[in-house]
């Protein structure tokens, strides 16, 4: 019946690694029970209304979809244009420029938000939420510079020496031919952004406050001193978050288009 | 201003382009005159594109002075320049359809709706595509995309028609009928018009003129005909496909191309109809058979020397090694005169 016996059992094992979390964490959310088990005692969605209706949670939904948002926008608005320049107007410094852009990537995060809770809460004394998403905007630059680089490349920079010809100026020029052919690559970063940032703990456990909480972090610090399967049916929630942005990235301009040709 | 003999739309005089490694393009004069079809022809290298994308207005000299229609425009960006420009990877813009790339210099230049609509349709009609105005770049053919960019050149009636290699990316029976083409829109639009080639067919069947183009400097101007059957260099007649360039005795340097070098056993009987011919004797080296002729190789002594000349040989070709006589005849001998200093 199977015929190549040990190529399958490899395989088994390598999705069961990859499942078996995750059907742990949905196992416990169902639970009907109190006690962090699995498998659950009993079926039951009482944990996520508890979930929904927990106060600090709710907050730092908001507070983790706000960042989210607002540090995709400054990182696209920064990031985009920062590109643009390194590909198309090769300036002076070129190397080092697209390096300092990819340098959050290499800083360990830990080190880099020390740096921006030094700089931001202590010195500057800037409050929170804009440091939150300040601080993610700086993490999501490689990405945005990266990731639509790739798409610049790829472009045919006659494009823009046509338009030129044509009559365009600069500005005209970026909007209404630039910025149309690269939108794939401004999608994709803008979906790695957004998940990056929601997903983020080390920078948001440094920069937040107890006032101004992400979800991860406020999950964790729930982690910390309560015992209930609260936090898998919340961790479930972020699951379907997640792979519903898959399924709509998928269905909007396809994987393969958007992540397949970015590259490295 | 001043008034010439010629009426050119594009004056370049002294024009030099250094990119910092030595001028690509140098101390260089020429006048593009009103309605001609001029081809910019040369080795990839010499200059052409350049020179090409500074009447553009993509490059500025680095100097010289550029004129347009009288005016000095060396300095003037090419958006404010009225130049239509076809580029070697058509550069369509793929968002648009083929009407909003065709339409795109039009709004730039605030032309209103009506006029548009009419204008798009007239130049889609001139290239051929009047039902394809809806498609998107993506969904048309390499030839079909180089007339949507002929069409959004030529829309504008540009002060001159600018082609970079417009007809490279297509293969080789394509490049045949858009060069026709190419030729047909340039009479019925009278546009003046630049082209640049490496492909001296190219520049051969559609210029009225041609510059041909040697480190960054003109070898040689004049039409097709004067050109080819006239080279005035070793470079150019190399260039032009003249495989033999020798001295000979009386003659000086002389080139000639092998479709005229006759090569014939020694044994034949002279043939008394062209007694004008210069004969020299050698060796069969190689033939190869083509059909309606073969292609010989012969190596004569010539100078002190061993000279290889290639020619064609009718009927029974010679075996290698066997003696043989090689005919030129005079007509067909083109005296060169020594190449400019090497400009490299």
């Amino acid at each position: 019946m199977i015929r190549r016996p040990v190529l399958t059992l490899v395989a088994g094992l390598a999705v069961f690694f990859l499942l078996f979390p995750i059907v742990v964490v949905v196992g416990i959310a169902v639970t009907a029970g109190t006690a962090l088990a699995f498998p659950p005692e009993g079926l039951s969605l009482r944990w996520f209304a508890d979930a929904a209706a927990y106060e600090p949670f709710r907050e730092a939904l908001v507070t983790s979809l706000l960042v989210a948002g607002l540090a995709t926008a400054l990182a696209l608005a920064v990031g985009v244009p920062a590109t643009y320049a390194i590909h198309r107007r090769s300036p002076r410094g070129r190397n080092l420029l697209q390096t300092l852009f990819l340098s959050p990537l290499i800083v360990p995060e830990l080190v880099l938000s020390f740096a921006l809770f030094q700089f931001f809460l202590v010195q500057a004394g800037i409050d929170t939420l804009s440091a939150l998403v300040v601080g993610h905007a700086v993490l999501l630059l490689p990405y945005t510079v990266r990731v639509t680089g790739a798409s610049l490349m790829a472009a045919d920079p006659a494009l823009e020496d046509a338009a030129a010809g044509l009559g365009a100026g600069p500005l005209t020029t970026f909007f209404r031919v630039t910025l149309p052919v690269i939108a794939p690559g401004v999608v994709a970063a803008s979906i790695l952004s957004l998940l990056t940032s929601f997903n983020n703990v080390p920078l948001s456990l440094m920069l937040t406050s107890r006032r101004v909480e992400t979800l991860p972090v406020s999950m964790l610090s729930y982690v910390q001193t309560s015992f209930t399967p609260m936090v898998a049916a919340v961790s479930t929630l972020l699951l379907v978050l997640a792979v519903a942005v898959a399924l709509v990235t998928e269905r909007l301009v396809g994987f393969q288009k958007v992540f397949g040709k970015s590259g490295s | 201003m001043t008034t010439t003999t010629v009426d050119p739309v594009v004056a370049l005089s002294g024009v030099t382009r250094d990119f910092g490694s030595g001028p690509v393009v140098r101390d260089l004069d020429l006048d593009v005159r009103r309605g001609e079809f001029l081809a910019l022809l040369g080795p990839s290298g010499c200059g052409k594109t350049t020179l090409l994308r500074m009447i553009a207005g993509y490059l500025e000299p680095t100097a010289g002075e550029l004129r347009i229609n009288g005016v000095d425009a060396s300095r003037t960006p090419v958006r404010r320049r009225n130049i239509g420009m076809v580029f070697q990877s058509y550069a369509l813009f793929p968002h648009m359809t083929v009407a909003g790339n065709v339409g795109f210099g039009l709004t730039m230049r605030k032309v209103g709706r009506g006029e548009r609509e009419r204008r798009v349709r007239e130049a889609l009609e001139l290239v051929g595509l009047g039902h394809l105005a809806d498609r998107r770049p993506a969904q048309l053919s390499g030839g079909q995309q180089q007339r949507v960019a002929l069409a959004r050149a030529v829309v504008l009636r540009p002060d001159v028609l600018l082609l970079d290699e417009p007809l490279s990316n297509l293969d080789a029976q394509l490049r045949v009928q858009l060069r026709d083409e190419l030729a047909r829109v340039q009479r019925e639009t009278g546009l003046t018009t630049v082209l640049v080639t490496h492909d001296q067919e190219e520049a051969l069947a559609v210029a009225d003129r041609i510059v041909l183009l040697h480190g960054g400097r003109i070898a040689q101007e004049g039409t097709p005909r004067e050109v080819f059957e006239r080279p005035r260099t070793r470079f150019v007649a190399e260039f032009l496909g003249y495989r033999n360039v020798l001295e000979l005795p009386g003659r000086g340097e002389v080139a000639i191309r092998p479709e005229h070098v006759r090569v014939h056993a020694a044994t034949c009987p002279e043939s008394a109809s062209d007694t004008s011919a210069e004969v020299l004797t050698g060796t069969m080296r190689s033939a190869t058979y083509r059909g309606t002729f073969s292609t010989a190789t012969a190596l004569v002594a010539l100078g002190g020397g061993q000279v290889e000349l290639h020619g064609v040989t009718a009927g029974p070709e010679p075996a290698p090694g066997d003696p043989v006589r090689v005919e030129l005849p005079a007509a067909a001998i083109v005296p060169l005169h020594p190449d400019q200093e090497d400009p490299r």
